[in-house]
């Protein structure tokens, strides 16, 4: 087998699929950032809204839930709820 | 209604501009390293155990890729394109090697199964850090999608939400699918 192909084949055995990449990025976000003294985590209020409109809220707030594990399982809530009364 | 949460505000992240060496660190270096630096440092607090020599090894690093930049100018060799990565990854590699020195200074008879497993725990850590720094540096309009995706949500859910349309979604998302492979494999290159 000439050494490009070996070279494909193994790049594409070490990558990871989508499915277990977003598995990894899900398990992250919920456990690794536990804030237990929900330092600067925005109300309940503001994730709703960003829950039901992302564009009205402020880029801090999204980049907040991406580095609080607290705040991502609410908003993961509030979005898993919005989708099952649509 | 839910109560108001008190919250307390979260300490700004403070770099010194001269390393312990007295090294100074290149104004645009230290920006880069304002932003990368609590994620990172708070990743090498936890596989140290000490905090002080965590910010100290960082700004370490900094003030060697600021040495690397100038020499490579003086030289007349092309600048470093991506000063965020190329300092994300000298600092994990500075950190690996300083956990390893740890190790065999307090284990010198060796490498033993125990030794494999405080390895395989920082390999999960190095993993959970890549993810987040490929993660921070997607736009807003990025992480709204990927937190949509990761419910579930079809395109057409995610372009009534997001204001994009869905090959654009799309778009945004297959890139940074791929910027999360290729930063996983970085971490495993690391190791």
């Amino acid at each position: 087998m000439p050494a490009v192909r070996r070279k494909q084949k193994r790049s594409a055995r070490e990558s990871y699929s989508e499915k277990t990449l977003l598995k990894f990025v899900k398990e992250h976000l919920s456990k690794e950032y536990p804030n237990p003294r929900r330092e600067g985590c925005p109300s309940q209020a503001i994730l709703k809204r960003m829950a039901r409109d992302p564009q009205q809220v402020d880029a801090s707030i999204i980049y907040h839930v991406f580095h609080c594990s607290p705040c991502y399982k609410t908003c993961s809530g509030l979005l898993a709820r919005l989708k099952a009364s649509r | 209604m839910h109560p108001h949460r008190k919250t307390t505000p979260s300490l700004p992240f403070l770099l010194n501009s001269v390393d312990h060496l007295g090294r100074t660190i290149d104004p645009s270096v230290l920006s880069v390293a304002q932003e990368i630096g609590p994620g990172a440092v708070r990743y090498a607090e936890k596989v140290l155990g000490d905090p002080a020599l965590a910010i100290s090894l960082f700004e370490e690093t900094a003030a060697t890729v600021s040495k690397t930049r100038q020499e490579k100018a003086a030289r007349g060799k092309p600048d470093v394109t991506d000063i965020r990565g190329y300092l994300f990854l000298a600092y994990m590699r500075r950190v690996r090697r300083q956990k390893r020195m740890e190790a065999v200074l307090n284990d010198p008879t060796s490498l033993s199964l125990a030794r494999q497993a405080q390895y395989a725990d920082v390999q999960d850590m190095e993993r959970s850090l890549f993810l987040a720094e490929a993660l921070a540096s997607c736009d807003k309009v990025t992480q709204n999608i990927v937190l949509r995706r990761l419910e579930g949500y079809s395109w057409k859910e995610v372009e009534r939400r997001c204001g994009v349309s869905s090959g654009a979604a799309r778009e945004r998302f297959s890139s940074t699918v791929q910027r999360l492979r290729k930063a996983l494999q970085q971490s495993r290159r690391v190791t």
